[in-house]
């Protein structure tokens, strides 16, 4: 996307004015949100520097729906990891009721073995390995898969961020509606804006392009409006949306008729700016609610949207 | 039992592994009151083709309750990937404009008035005049006395939207009637 995006803070601060009930929340995970979005830059002389070979994209395993990153060890990226841990370890602590856990997350995060094997763990799926990882390490599984999923999704983001979207090139070879580099589930996704064109000024570029974002990763892919990315069933009337009647901004939430499931979506062709699009999934929370209230069920599960 | 990333990813879907606001401590009882305030609109996406022209562009209406409520361009569609004309842009109004017909009327010879009329009558009103007009005007052998079966008083405005199966059924209908003026009308 070509115009630059909105802050985490300018992205919060924006969604507290306009909904101030949700400001406590926002408030309590900015910190966190913010030095994630940092990581990333900081990351990536020292991904250069890990001799990490990078995998590249093959159009055939893509057609057949691998990520990038399946069946791909992450040794060689402890350093990473490691500094991820050091940034974002101390901001998790402070968090309502992680403080207790901060020590035994220190520990597992400066044992290059145990770290290394979760971070494949979240990556291959194997659930039982990671329970097993929780339980020798004294920490709740669920504590334990919030705090990778917040130390390993800055190190994937500097990964994916030396593609230049492969995914999105035509012929489209990514038709799934998880992420083409790690296999995530997207937490958000959104509706392109108008390009204007001056060749073409009245027949191209009508924007609305549905484009997802990986809730790990921070992948961004295009995927089809009328077909759901939870159970692939595309068709005409398959999805429907919700929205603020009136003063919506653009968000909504996309919901599947055949399978329940949801995503939040903005429509940027709605707004001025362009938010963070992280930000804006949690700010988007009072959305979760209307979703659970009417029995959907979110396409990622986040501590924002379980109820 | 070996899991696979789709059962784990279906595991965590079903919430057993994620944390929530409470687990942080969060009272979201404002935040759940307020959302349970909100005016909440929605609608169902569907496919259609615009009915203009022989580009058949792609378009995405909005419809609530079966009712058509709004239209855009389908980003998707290779052929206008978003993009309307002015005229298919403005396809809701089209739909919701006071002139628009939506009952058969019918105005007689010499009358200046439009009577509703039911489909029924319409449709027999069509079949019947068309067979009278081949009745009278179907020519069977030409000038040079050979057998050519046609009627000339017909012509058939066909519609860019008929698909090739449509299209090759309408064709054969009006052949069946001798009918030699046919256009499919892509080019209107």
């Amino acid at each position: 996307m070509a115009e630059s995006r909105q802050t985490v803070s300018e992205t919060l601060a924006g969604i507290a004015e306009r909904r101030p009930v949700l400001a406590p929340v926002l408030n309590a995970f900015a910190p966190l949100l913010e030095a994630r979005a940092a990581l990333p830059e900081k990351l990536a002389p020292m991904l250069e520097k890990s001799g990490f070979v990078l995998p590249p994209w093959q159009q055939e395993r893509a057609q057949q729906g691998a990520p990038l990153l399946a069946g791909v060890s992450l040794n060689g990226l402890f350093p990473l990891l490691r500094a991820s841990a050091d940034a974002l370890l101390p901001l998790l602590g402070r968090l309502p009721g992680m403080a207790e856990h901060t020590e035994a997350l220190t520990a597992f995060f400066d044992r290059e073995d145990m770290c290394l094997r979760a971070a494949d763990t979240l990556l291959t799926g194997h659930d039982t390995a990671l329970a097993e990882a929780a339980e020798q390490s004294n920490i709740p599984p669920a504590v334990l898969l919030f705090a990778l999923e917040t130390v390993v999704g800055p190190v994937l983001r500097t990964l994916a961020a030396t593609y230049d979207a492969p995914w999105d090139e035509r012929p489209a070879s990514w038709m799934q509606g998880f992420c083409p580099v790690c296999g995530s589930y997207p937490s958000i996704g959104y509706l392109d804006k108008r390009v204007f064109d001056e060749k073409n000024a009245f027949l191209a570029g009508g924007g609305g392009k549905k484009h997802l974002h990986c809730s790990l990763c921070g992948t961004e892919w295009h995927f089809r409006r009328g077909a759901c990315p939870s159970c692939g069933w595309e068709g005409s009337g398959v999805m429907e949306f919700l929205r603020e009647s009136g003063n919506s901004r653009g968000e909504r939430i996309d919901w599947c008729t055949k399978c329940k499931s949801y995503c939040p979506v903005v429509d940027l062709r709605e707004r001025d700016g362009t938010p963070d699009m992280d930000a804006l999934a949690l700010g988007m929370m009072h959305m979760d609610i209307v979703a659970a209230q009417k029995g959907l069920i979110p396409l990622k599960p986040s501590f924002w949207n379980q109820f | 039992m070996a899991y696979t990333r789709r059962s784990f990813l279906k595991m965590v879907g079903a919430g057993a592994m994620c944390l929530s606001l409470a687990h942080f401590g969060f009272d979201l009882k404002e935040a759940k009151a307020y959302a349970t305030s909100l005016k909440i609109e929605g609608a169902k996406e569907v496919t259609t083709v615009c009915p203009f022209c022989a580009v058949c562009c792609q378009v995405i209406a909005y419809v609530k309750d079966g009712k058509l409520i709004s239209t855009e361009g389908d980003p998707d569609f290779p052929v206008n990937e978003g993009s309307l004309c002015a005229k298919g842009a403005a396809l809701l109004s089209m739909y919701t404009g006071e002139h628009r017909l939506t009952k058969p009327m019918y105005r007689a010879p010499y009358s200046d008035k439009w009577v509703e009329k039911d489909w029924d009558w319409t449709l027999e009103q069509i079949a019947r005049r068309v067979k009278t007009a081949r009745d009278n005007d179907f020519i069977v052998k030409n000038a040079k006395g050979q057998t050519v079966n046609r009627l000339e008083s017909v012509f058939c405005m066909g519609t860019s939207h008929a698909s090739n199966e449509e299209c090759a059924v309408i064709h054969q209908a009006m052949r069946s009637l001798g009918v030699v003026h046919i256009d499919h009308q892509a080019r209107v």
